[in-house]
């Protein structure tokens, strides 16, 4: 007798899953990839573009210059595009990092107990006092004004979050039965936290670095629009924010509005998505 | 070979002392079953952890004694199943790892390893089909099944069962012993089996060691032990019967009364007599059965207050 399988139409696709669990994260899958796409294809076909001074200053958008172009010269949809490319990879990059980064340390920390425990939640404490903004600030300031140092200065800033999150996570875990079972198993310590410990409390950190990919874009944009991030005339999203704020007040509103835009719109994209996975993965 | 567990005292806490086993003594041997029986908080589960090595002792020793003929044993020594069978199965992992684990950390080449791990799998009644799904994918009795697998798939000496069926439903329990008491006999492993389930001992046990607010009150031979129980709380559990005084409470360790440093200010017993502050310690009462009861050695007298 054949087997029917009722359910497989429904299951057929990413496309359609997504679509029957969640509208909003349709959007923000489409909205985040459209970004990306423009970003990685736009600086190819326009070469130097963003960073040209070309054409006449402070000109509003237009169809020519759908986001118009800055004081200088410069179309702002170019820049914001150019810009897009290394503040998503930014937010991916820095969210990694943290996940990886974060969860094993929270799993060691968890699983070691006692002495290593007692260090690293002093140490996250610490790092925990400080806004992260301010955290990776000092940071940076201290490095040296380099987009590498911020990117750097944002996962110190954000890894201590990840570490209490899956030390928590890995807390309960570890009195598991499973755990025992390992033990007498002859795992060692480290087996135990790489192999069970960390795969059992990977889920809430996997959220929770979709949300610090959002939070990580914004940390990088406000450390650029402070002028320690991507240095002029490289095109950000923060910095070219700062750069603009100066025009607003003599009525040009496009070169600070719409890189502000880009930042609302990946920050936001990035939120639902982590909500999404929340759900899925419960 | 035998494990000998020698005067084991565990405290837990630091400041309101709990004193969980209070000196306890205890032999396994291979190819035998041990059965502990007491209450909840009679400090069986502790007993149990120390046995496995999950739990250090506050005092006492826990040791391998050679004896005679053990046949053929390999070199891991304790495993342990546990009283909520799914949950003691890694959730992210297939059930041929969990399986798999003991071996894969004994070194045992991996073909060798997936042939022993099918071996038990169909030793244990179950298709080997069942070593693709996750532990959420199999019912608790499958579950238990794979956790007795595991347990037995290195060849251990020593297997200890933390009330193996207490989850289970009752059909489903009855196989799980069976299977238990089959594999005990194939294999002659030796099981240290904590219970509050007097017919599982009744299937299972060769000797019965019942614990009080962590004293063994009652050791013996099943049959011995069974039929003719000596200490008043061994009859208390065990007999079908009415308690043989009601007016003697045997309370479990909440409500006991305690010293300032938080240690029991009572020993052990609450019939009255002349051993109610301090148990008598355990005598001989017959071939290989001893209890802790000064009226134990007559049956009679221990009957009545």
């Amino acid at each position: 007798m054949a087997v029917v399988d009722a359910g497989a139409d429904l299951r057929g696709n990413v496309v359609s899953r997504l679509r029957m669990g969640n509208p909003a994260a349709v959007v923000a899958f489409a909205v985040l990839g459209t970004i990306l796409v423009l970003g990685i294809v736009v600086p190819m076909v326009a070469g130097s573009g963003s960073v040209a001074q070309e054409y006449q200053g402070l000109l509003p958008p237009s169809l020519e210059h759908p986001f118009g172009t800055d004081r200088y010269g410069r179309d702002v949809f170019l820049r914001c595009m150019a810009a897009a490319r290394i503040d998503i990879a930014l937010g991916l990059a820095v969210a990694i990092a943290v996940l990886v980064i974060g969860s094993l340390i929270g799993a060691i920390s968890a699983t070691f107990g006692r002495g290593i425990d007692a260090v690293v939640m002093r140490a996250t404490d610490v790092l925990l006092a400080f806004p992260g903004v301010v955290l990776a600030l000092v940071i940076t300031a201290s490095l040296g004004k380099n987009p590498w140092y911020a990117a750097i200065a944002v996962v110190i800033a954000f890894v201590p979050l990840l570490v209490r999150l899956t030390r928590s996570k890995a807390l309960e875990v570890r009195s598991a039965d499973y755990i025992a079972a390992a033990r007498l198993s002859g795992a060692s310590t480290w087996q135990v936290a790489v192999q069970h410990v960390l795969p059992n409390s990977f889920k809430y950190p996997l959220v929770q670095s979709t949300l610090v990919a959002s939070w990580a874009i914004l940390d990088f944009a406000a450390l650029s629009f402070l002028g320690v991030g991507v240095q002029p005339p490289d095109a950000e999203w923060g910095a070219m924010i700062a750069e603009g704020v100066g025009d607003n007040l003599l009525g040009s509103w496009w070169p600070s509005f719409f890189p502000g835009l880009m930042i609302l719109l990946t920050a936001a994209s990035f939120q639902v998505i982590g909500d999404w996975l929340d759900r899925r993965l419960r | 070979m035998e494990l000998v567990l020698a005067d084991i005292e565990v405290v837990y806490g630091k400041r309101r002392r709990n004193h969980a086993v209070r000196g306890v003594t205890l032999r396994v041997r291979r190819g035998e079953t041990l059965a502990v029986v007491g209450e909840s908080g009679s400090g069986k589960t502790t007993i149990a952890k120390v046995a496995a090595g999950l739990q250090r002792a506050t005092s006492g020793t826990v040791t391998w004694r050679v004896a005679g003929d053990d046949g053929a044993a390999g070199p891991q020594r304790v495993h342990m199943v546990f009283q909520h069978p799914v949950q003691s199965l890694d959730p992210s992992w297939r059930i041929r790892r969990s399986v798999k684990e003991p071996l894969r950390h004994l070194g045992v080449a991996d073909d060798e390893a997936d042939r022993l791990v099918r071996r038990l799998i169909t030793d244990v009644g179950l298709d080997p089909e069942i070593l693709d799904r996750y532990p959420r994918e199999v019912s608790g009795g499958q579950a238990q099944r794979v956790a007795v697998a595991r347990a037995l798939v290195a060849d251990p000496q020593i297997v200890v069962l933390d009330e193996p069926t207490a989850s289970l439903d009752q059909t489903v329990r009855g196989r799980i012993l069976a299977l238990l008491a089959d594999l005990q006999q194939r294999t002659g492993v030796g099981y240290l089996m904590i219970t509050h389930d007097i017919s599982s001992v009744r299937r299972l046990a060769t000797r019965i060691a019942v614990m009080y607010r962590g004293l063994i009150v009652e050791n013996g031979p099943a049959a011995a032990v069974l039929d003719d129980p000596r200490h008043p709380y061994t009859q208390a559990l065990i007999s079908a019967v009415p308690v043989a005084d009601p007016r003697v409470a045997w309370d479990g360790v909440v409500a006991l009364p305690r010293h300032p440093d938080g240690t029991l200010a009572v020993t052990s017993c609450p019939v009255p007599g002349p051993c109610h502050e301090h148990g008598p310690g355990l005598h001989e009462v017959g071939p290989d059965h001893v209890a802790g009861c000064t009226k134990a050695d007559d049956p009679q007298k221990a009957a009545t207050p």
